[in-house]
C-alpha cells in the first residue's frame, strides 16, 4: 500500500484555479449574467412596449363599426410589426387585445415573450418572459364643423379641403361620431344635415325634423350633395365673415342632437366640441332689421335698424306700436349688416339683404339663411338654403351681382342684439389686432377716446371726438365702420361666451331665433322655462370650442379667437368656462397639422 | 504514479486560465456595451415614433429644438443635431456625429386613394413616402424602408406632394421586411441607427439598429 | 511497510522541497495577485457598470410613459413630477435612493418641460405655468449618476489611481397625453 503523502494535493492545485473557481460561482457568472442577460430583456421588453403601444393607438385610431376581431387584427398587426421574429432568439410573442365598446372605446394590447437566457443558464435559468400592456382610450364625440369660406379664403380652399378631410375627418369614425357642418361667408348656413324645413329653430321635442349632427355623415345623406367629403370639397370662397352667426348655428345644432340622444337613450355623454376654422376678423352680423318693442334694458323703444325715410317697405314708422304698417311679415325682414369693403380701405358701412320669405312656395319656405351668390355646393340648391329676390322697396344697387345691398344712410341704428341674441356691445372688444403669420402685428383697428354706442350709427359731430385710425396708416376711416366693425367683434365674442357657459338651458338666452310666421316679433328676453330642461336628465352641456386660425392671408385676427375659444392665453381667460384650444396655422401645411392636432384630442394613449 | 513537476503551479494555473478569463472580460466590454447601444437604440427610436406619430402638436424634427431633445435622447451614441436656430434642415448633415435617425410617414395607395388604379397613379398598390426628415449624420447608415430621392423632398418641411409620391419610383417605401400593415391611415415610422461596439475576436458589431412604427 | 533509506530520503527531500515550494508558491502567488485580482474585478466592474445603465435607461423609459398617461387621481397629492421620479426610483431595482416616503427626489433626476413651437421647433416650459398641458413633452432624464468603482485605475506607477466615479446619464421622452383630469405639475423638477 502506498502511503498517502498529505502533501501531494496542496504541492500540485495553485490559488488561481481556487480563487477562479470561487469567484465564478459567487460573483463572476451572477455579474456577467446580470449585465448580459439583464440589458437582452430589457431590449426586449422595450421592443415589446413599443409594440404593444403601437397596437393599441394604431387600432384606435383605425376603429372602424367592423366587428371586434377586425380591431385584434389591426393590433396584432402593428405588435408584429414593431417585434421582428426571432429577436434575441425570443419565440413570436403572443398578443391578446381587448376591445370595449361603448361611449368611450378602449383598445387595450398585451404582449409577452420568451427570451432564452445565454449566462444565467449555467445557473439553471434557460428563459425569462418578459410583456407589456398598452391601452388606448376614445371619446365619442359630437362634432360641428364651422368653416368660414369668406373671400379671403380664395386660391387655398384646396389646401383647406384636404386639410380638413384628410386631418380631422378621417380621425372621425362614421356610426359613432356625430358630425355636422356649417358654412359661412356674410350669413351662414348648416349644410350637413341637410335640412328641407326651418333648421334653426330649436324645438327640443321636436323630432320630426332633422336634428342635429348624426352619424351618418359618410353615407350620402343627399343623393345630389353627397357625403361630408363632397360637401366640404364643393366650398367655394368669397365674402364677408360673419362669424357670430355661424357658431350660433352650431350651438343651435349640437343642442339639437344632444336633445335627441338624450330622449332616445336617458343620457347624453358625448363630448361637444365646435370646431371653428376661420382666417380674419368678424366684420358682419345678421340682424333682425325691423326690431320692435324695448331693448333689454327697456331704455330704449324705438329700435328699428332702418330708418323711417327709407324705401324699405317693413320699416316700422315712428315708435314701434305692435302692429306693422307695411305689407309681408314682421320675420321677413331678417337682414345682415357688415362692414364692406375690407378694413383698412375707406368707405361706409353696407346692409346686406338676406333672403325674404314672401316668394316662397309652400317646399321651400324656411328662412334662408344664405347668399346664393356662391351657389352651394350647386345652384340647383340655391333654393334650398338661399333666395335672392329682395323686398319690396329694399333693393339696393346690386353690387356684387345677387347681393343686394343698401347703403348705410339708410340705417338708423346697430341693434343690441344680433338675430340670435348675442349681444352687439358689452364685450369690451374693441381693438382688432391682426397678427400675420410670423407673429407680428400687422395692422390694429381702434378709436382713441371713443364712446362706442351701438344705438347710434349715424354720426354727427358731436358724437365724434376722434377719428378713428388704423394702425397701418390706411386710416382714417369712418366711424360707422368701425361701430360695424365693433359690433361684428362683440356679437362673435358675446356668442361664443352664451355657448361655452350654456346660455339656453338656464334660458338667459335673448330667444331671437324665429318663431315662425305670425309669432313673436323682435327682442325680448326669454320668460318662459328653460328651454331643455323640458327634457328629463338634461344637464348643463359641456362644450368646447376649438379654433383654428389660418393667418396666410394677410392675418388674423388672434386675440378675439384666443379669446372665443378660451384658450389659456386669452386675455380674459375664464378658468369657470369650458377650456378650447386656440391652434394658429400659419402656412398652407400648417392647416393640416391644426386639423390632426383638433383629431389628436380625441384619440389617445390611456394606459 | 508519475509526480510532475509542480514548481511555478500558480504561474502556470495562471496561464491556463488566462484566456478564459481574458475572453470573459473582452466578451462582457464587447457584448455589454454592444447591447447598451442597442438598448439605447431601440429607445430612441421608439421616442422618436411616439413624438412623430403625434406631429399634430407642431413637433417637427427639422427644427433645431426638436433635434436637440432627440441628441438628448441618444445619449452617448453620438447623435448631433443638424438644423441651427430657425433654420430647417431635412436632409441632415453628412460626416457630423455618429448617429443618425430616420422619421418617414408612409401610406398606402390602394383603391380609396387612387381610384383610377395605374392610370392615375404609378405606385397603385405600394407603399408610400408622404414625409421624410434625416436627423444626423446619414453616411452612417440609410433608411432600410428607402431613400425617396432629394428632389422631390421639400427641403423645409419634408413633405413630398401628392402628385410625387402618387408617381415618383424613389417615393415607393419598402415594407416588406416587416410583418404586413393595416392600409387605412399614415404610419409614422422612426428609424435609428448607432455605433456599435467591436473587439476584435470576441463581439463584432459595427451598427446597431432599430425602427419603431406607429 | 518498512520505509527504505531511499524512502527516507526521498520524504526528507520532498519535505525540503515541499517547503520551498510553498516559498515558492507564495512568491508566485504574490505575482499573480495583481493581474488576477485585477481581471476578476474589472469583470465585475464592467458588469456592474452595464447593469446600472441598463436598468436606469429602462427605469426612465418606463417612467415617462407612466408620467404621460397618468392622471391627477393615479398621481397623488405630489403632482407629476413627484410621481414620475417616484416611478423612476421604484423601477430601477435600487439604484436611485429615495423609493419611499417624502424624499423621492433624488437629485439625479430631472424632469423638463418642453412646448413644441413651429419656429424653433421647442421651448422650455419647465419653469413657465402650463408646462403639464397636455402636447407638452416631458422628458425626464438621470444625470451624472456616480457610480462607485470597485477597482481603482492604476494608468502609471507614479500617479495616483483613478478613484473618480463613472458617471451614466440616460434620457427619455414622450409628449403629454390629453385628458381632462392631467395632474398638477408638482414641485420644481
Amino acid at each position: 500500500m502506498r502511503p498517502s503523502n498529505p502533501r501531494s494535493g496542496s504541492g500540485q492545485r495553485g490559488i488561481a484555479v481556487v480563487w477562479m473557481t470561487l469567484m465564478l460561482c459567487t460573483f463572476l457568472l451572477p455579474m456577467v449574467g446580470l449585465a448580459i442577460d439583464l440589458t437582452v430583456l430589457y431590449s426586449v421588453q422595450s421592443k415589446l412596449s413599443a409594440a404593444v403601444d403601437g397596437g393599441a393607438l394604431g387600432a384606435g385610431r383605425l376603429l372602424t363599426t367592423a366587428s371586434s376581431s377586425s380591431i385584434t387584427t389591426i393590433a396584432t398587426q402593428f405588435v408584429n410589426a414593431n417585434f421582428p421574429t426571432g429577436y434575441w432568439g425570443s419565440q413570436a410573442p403572443v398578443v391578446t387585445a381587448t376591445y370595449t365598446n361603448g361611449l368611450t372605446q378602449t383598445v387595450q394590447v398585451s404582449a409577452t415573450a420568451v427570451v432564452p437566457l445565454l449566462f444565467m443558464r449555467i445557473l439553471g435559468f434557460n428563459s425569462a418572459t418578459v410583456g407589456s400592456t398598452g391601452t388606448a382610450t376614445r371619446r365619442a364625440s359630437r362634432i360641428e364643423l364651422v368653416i368660414d369660406r369668406s373671400g379671403s379664403m380664395t386660391g387655398v380652399e384646396s389646401d383647406l379641403q384636404s386639410a380638413a378631410i384628410n386631418n380631422l375627418l378621417n380621425a372621425l369614425n362614421p356610426g359613432y361620431d356625430e358630425v355636422g357642418l356649417v358654412i359661412f361667408d356674410f350669413s351662414a348656413a348648416v349644410v350637413y344635415p341637410q335640412y328641407t324645413v326651418r333648421p334653426y329653430n330649436f324645438s327640443p321635442t321636436d323630432s320630426s325634423t332633422p336634428a342635429g349632427p348624426d352619424v351618418n355623415f359618410m353615407t350620402s345623406n343627399n343623393p345630389a350633395t353627397g357625403t361630408m367629403v363632397n360637401l366640404i370639397n364643393s366650398i367655394q370662397a368669397g365674402g364677408n365673415t360673419g362669424t357670430a352667426e355661424a357658431l350660433s348655428l352650431a350651438y343651435i345644432e349640437l343642442q339639437k342632437a344632444h336633445v335627441k340622444d338624450l330622449l332616445a337613450n336617458g343620457t347624453d355623454i358625448r363630448t361637444n366640441a365646435i370646431v371653428l376654422f376661420t382666417d380674419g376678423g368678424a366684420n358682419q352680423i345678421a340682424v333682425n332689421l325691423n326690431q320692435g318693442g324695448a331693448d333689454p334694458t327697456g331704455t330704449v323703444t324705438n329700435l328699428s335698424v332702418i330708418k323711417s325715410s327709407s324705401s324699405c317697405s317693413f320699416q316700422s314708422t315712428g315708435t314701434f306700436t305692435g302692429t306693422f304698417t307695411g305689407t309681408g311679415t314682421a320675420d321677413q325682414m331678417r337682414g345682415s349688416i357688415g362692414s364692406w369693403p375690407p378694413v383698412g380701405q375707406t368707405g361706409n358701412g353696407d346692409l346686406f339683404q338676406l333672403a325674404s320669405l314672401d316668394t316662397f312656395t309652400s317646399t321651400g319656405s324656411y328662412w334662408g339663411a344664405y347668399f346664393a351668390t356662391h351657389p352651394y355646393p350647386n345652384s340647383s340648391d340655391d333654393q334650398q338654403i338661399g333666395q335672392t329676390t329682395p323686398l319690396t322697396g329694399c333693393a339696393g344697387t346690386p353690387t356684387p351681382s345677387n347681393v343686394n345691398m343698401l347703403s348705410s344712410t339708410q340705417i338708423s341704428r346697430i341693434p343690441p342684439q344680433d338675430l340670435y341674441g348675442n349681444s352687439t356691445n358689452g364685450g369690451g372688444y374693441w381693438t382688432s389686432s391682426f397678427i400675420d403669420q410670423t407673429g407680428t402685428q400687422q395692422f390694429t383697428v381702434y378709436a382713441t377716446g371713443y364712446n362706442y354706442d351701438p344705438t347710434q350709427v349715424v354720426t354727427t359731430a358731436s358724437k365724434v371726438p376722434g377719428s378713428v385710425n388704423i394702425g397701418n396708416g390706411n386710416g382714417p376711416v369712418s366711424t360707422q365702420e368701425y361701430e360695424l366693425q365693433i359690433a361684428a367683434w362683440n356679437a362673435l365674442d358675446n356668442a361664443a361666451m352664451n355657448i361655452r357657459g350654456d346660455a339656453y338651458y338656464t334660458g338667459t338666452y335673448y330667444q331671437g331665433v324665429d318663431t315662425g310666421p305670425s309669432g313673436s316679433i323682435g327682442y325680448v328676453p326669454y320668460t318662459g322655462t328653460a328651454l331643455r330642461t323640458g327634457a328629463a336628465g338634461d344637464a348643463p352641456m359641456k362644450i368646447e370650442i376649438l379654433v383654428i386660425g389660418y393667418t396666410g392671408n394677410g392675418g388674423v385676427d388672434d386675440t378675439l379667437l384666443r379669446r372665443v375659444a378660451n384658450d389659456p392665453s386669452s386675455n380674459v381667460f375664464d378658468t369657470n368656462q369650458q377650456e378650447g384650444i386656440y391652434v394658429p396655422a400659419n402656412n398652407t401645411s400648417e392647416m393640416a397639422t391644426a386639423f390632426a392636432a383638433v383629431a389628436s384630442e380625441l384619440l389617445r394613449l390611456a394606459q | 504514479m508519475t509526480r510532475k513537476n509542480s514548481r511555478g503551479n500558480s504561474a502556470l494555473e495562471f496561464a491556463l486560465l488566462l484566456p478564459f478569463m481574458t475572453t470573459l472580460l473582452l466578451g462582457t466590454i464587447g457584448a455589454g456595451f454592444g447591447l447598451l447601444h442597442n438598448l439605447e437604440v431601440i429607445q430612441l427610436a421608439r421616442d422618436t415614433a411616439r413624438l412623430y406619430a403625434k406631429q399634430a402638436q407642431n413637433i417637427n424634427f427639422a427644427l433645431q429644438g426638436t433635434q436637440d431633445i432627440l441628441v438628448t435622447l441618444a445619449g452617448d451614441l453620438g447623435l448631433q443635431q443638424t438644423a441651427s436656430g430657425t433654420t430647417p434642415n431635412v436632409f441632415g448633415t453628412a460626416g457630423t456625429g455618429t448617429a443618425v435617425v430616420y422619421v418617414s410617414e408612409v401610406l398606402y395607395l390602394g383603391q380609396n386613394l387612387c381610384p383610377n388604379g395605374t392610370a392615375s397613379c404609378a405606385n397603385y398598390e405600394h407603399w408610400v413616402f408622404a414625409q421624410r426628415i434625416v436627423i444626423g449624420n446619414p453616411s452612417v447608415d440609410s433608411s432600410h424602408f428607402g431613400s425617396p430621392s432629394a428632389s422631390i423632398i421639400n427641403s423645409t418641411t419634408g413633405t413630398i406632394t401628392t402628385a410625387n409620391y402618387e408617381n415618383n419610383a424613389t417615393a415607393i417605401a419598402n415594407m416588406t421586411g416587416v410583418a404586413a400593415l393595416p392600409t387605412g391611415a399614415y404610419l409614422y415610422v422612426a428609424e435609428a441607427t448607432g455605433p456599435g461596439v467591436s473587439v476584435p475576436g470576441f463581439w463584432n458589431s459595427p451598427k446597431v439598429y432599430s425602427y419603431a412604427i406607429f | 511497510m518498512t520505509t527504505t533509506k531511499l524512502e527516507a530520503v526521498r520524504k526528507t527531500r520532498r519535505a525540503l522541497r515541499a517547503h520551498r515550494r510553498k516559498g515558492q508558491e507564495v512568491i508566485e502567488f504574490t505575482l499573480i495577485m495583481l493581474p488576477l485580482f485585477g481581471i476578476t474585478f474589472l469583470t465585475l466592474d464592467i458588469a456592474w457598470a452595464i447593469f446600472s445603465k441598463a436598468t436606469l435607461q429602462w427605469a426612465v423609459r418606463d417612467a415617462v410613459r407612466y408620467g404621460v398617461t397618468v392622471t391627477a387621481a393615479q398621481a397623488g397629492a405630489g403632482g407629476l413630477t413627484t410621481a414620475v421620479k417616484l416611478k423612476a426610483a421604484q423601477l430601477s431595482l435600487g439604484l436611485l435612493s429615495g423609493t419611499s416616503g417624502a424624499d423621492n427626489t433624488d437629485s439625479h433626476l430631472q424632469v423638463h418641460f418642453y412646448e413644441p413651437n413651429a419656429t424653433t421647433g421647442v421651448t422650455d416650459v419647465t419653469a413657465d405655468a402650463g408646462a403639464n398641458d397636455p402636447g407638452n413633452i416631458l422628458q425626464l432624464s438621470v444625470n451624472n449618476y456616480q457610480m462607485f468603482k470597485l477597482l481603482p485605475l492604476f494608468y502609471s506607477w507614479n500617479q495616483a489611481p483613478d478613484t473618480g466615479k463613472i458617471t451614466i446619464s440616460v434620457a427619455s421622452a414622450d409628449i403629454i397625453e390629453y385628458s381632462n383630469d392631467v395632474p398638477a405639475e408638482g414641485p420644481a423638477p
